[in-house]
């Protein structure tokens, strides 16, 4: 009973830490919020199921918990097999700080800004921009799932977020 | 190191600070596109979406609940497993003594199966006792019959004269015969 309890506990304090990164690593790739939900539970769903089967000495449980993500995300899309329209109505909490309407609206401006320029980068970027500011993870960690040198990792993130900043500019002006 | 390879390694710590929660201040020999890329870096943290309380918990209940159920399982199937090893516990691992044990069972099936169709109550085995009951019984009845005689032969008509010495009837005394040898017809 004793380990059982022990793996309940486990599990929690897991969750609790990396949901967050889990379900914004997924509206990264997924402009739909309610779809984020969704996919966020499959993926903790697919974790508890196989999480006996976890060891630490094969890899690192981030590692493991967003392998199963970006599968749980690619399997979406090939059995979706186009991307999903955007859905301003079916939003998360956009932050825990109290926002006035006006901030409000520009945040969601931005985000809806942000869906439409985040497919115009390589796959690649995409998954480097998801995997650094949404399961906030550092280059090396980023690095080992993506079969990259750190350095590379650096340089293409850089490069990414120039190109991202550029295309979101010229949303901004048209 | 070049002023780019610079600016990226620095960029990734930075981001890394960001994402931390510290507010960085950067200095002023960076470039402008440096600085628009922080900037825009700050941005992409701030528009991050958190997942709702409510949702939070209901993902967290229903998780929790589909472990308890797997917990269940699994305790089950160790009930399962102990109850088969104390099963296999019971039975010799030496051949011979799983033969000896085999055989006893087969016996004793075969005694519970005649016992069944009645092979054993058909011809009751008597004790001694009752063997001596039984010949005291018969031995009674034999002196019941022969009484029965000797009272038949006391009477007139069914006396037999016996010879005397003067071959008169009558003369000699009267001899008793076994009814056996009183020829009939």
């Amino acid at each position: 009973m004793n380990e059982f309890v022990n793996t309940r506990d486990h599990f929690a304090d897991l969750y609790e830490e990396f949901l967050p990164k889990v379900f914004r690593y997924v509206q990264y790739k997924v402009s739909n919020m309610q779809l984020a939900e969704d996919l966020t539970s499959t993926v903790f769903e697919k974790t508890l199921i196989n999480f006996s089967k976890y060891s630490k000495d094969k890899a690192k449980f981030s590692t493991w918990l967003f392998s199963i993500a970006r599968n749980t995300i690619i399997d979406h899309y090939r059995v979706q097999s186009k991307r999903e329209a955007i859905s301003l109505e079916e939003t998360a909490e956009l932050s825990s700080e109290i926002m006035s309407p006006d901030e409000e609206l520009v945040k969601k401006e931005d985000l809806k800004k942000l869906r439409a320029n985040l497919p115009r980068l390589s796959s690649k970027e995409q998954e480097i921009i998801a995997l650094k500011f949404g399961a906030e993870l550092n280059n090396r960690q980023i690095a080992e799932r993506l079969n990259l040198s750190e350095s590379n990792v650096g340089t293409k993130l850089y490069r990414a977020i120039r190109k991202l900043r550029d295309n979101f500019q010229e949303s901004e002006n048209e | 190191m070049s002023r780019e390879t610079e600016e990226e390694r620095s960029f990734s710590e930075d981001v890394d600070r960001l994402l931390a929660g510290e507010d960085i201040k950067l200095d002023e020999n960076t470039s402008e596109e440096y600085q628009r890329s922080v900037n825009f870096a700050r941005k992409l943290t701030e528009l991050s979406l958190h997942p709702s309380p409510q949702y939070r918990e209901q993902l967290k209940q229903r998780l929790l609940l589909e472990l308890t159920k797997q917990e269940a399982e699994s305790q089950q199937k160790e009930q399962g497993n102990w109850f088969k090893q104390g099963l296999r516990g019971l039975i010799p691992q030496s051949v011979i003594w799983r033969s000896v044990a085999t055989t006893s069972v087969v016996v004793v099936l075969a005694m519970v199966l005649l016992w069944r169709m009645g092979t054993f109550t058909q011809s009751p085995v008597l004790t001694t006792v009752e063997m001596v009951a039984a010949a005291e019984m018969e031995m009674a009845t034999a002196e019941e019959a022969m009484e029965e005689a000797s009272a038949l032969s006391d009477t007139p008509e069914t006396a037999i004269p016996a010879l005397g010495k003067g071959g008169e009837i009558g003369d000699g005394p009267p001899i008793l015969l076994e009814l056996s040898d009183v020829p009939l017809g």
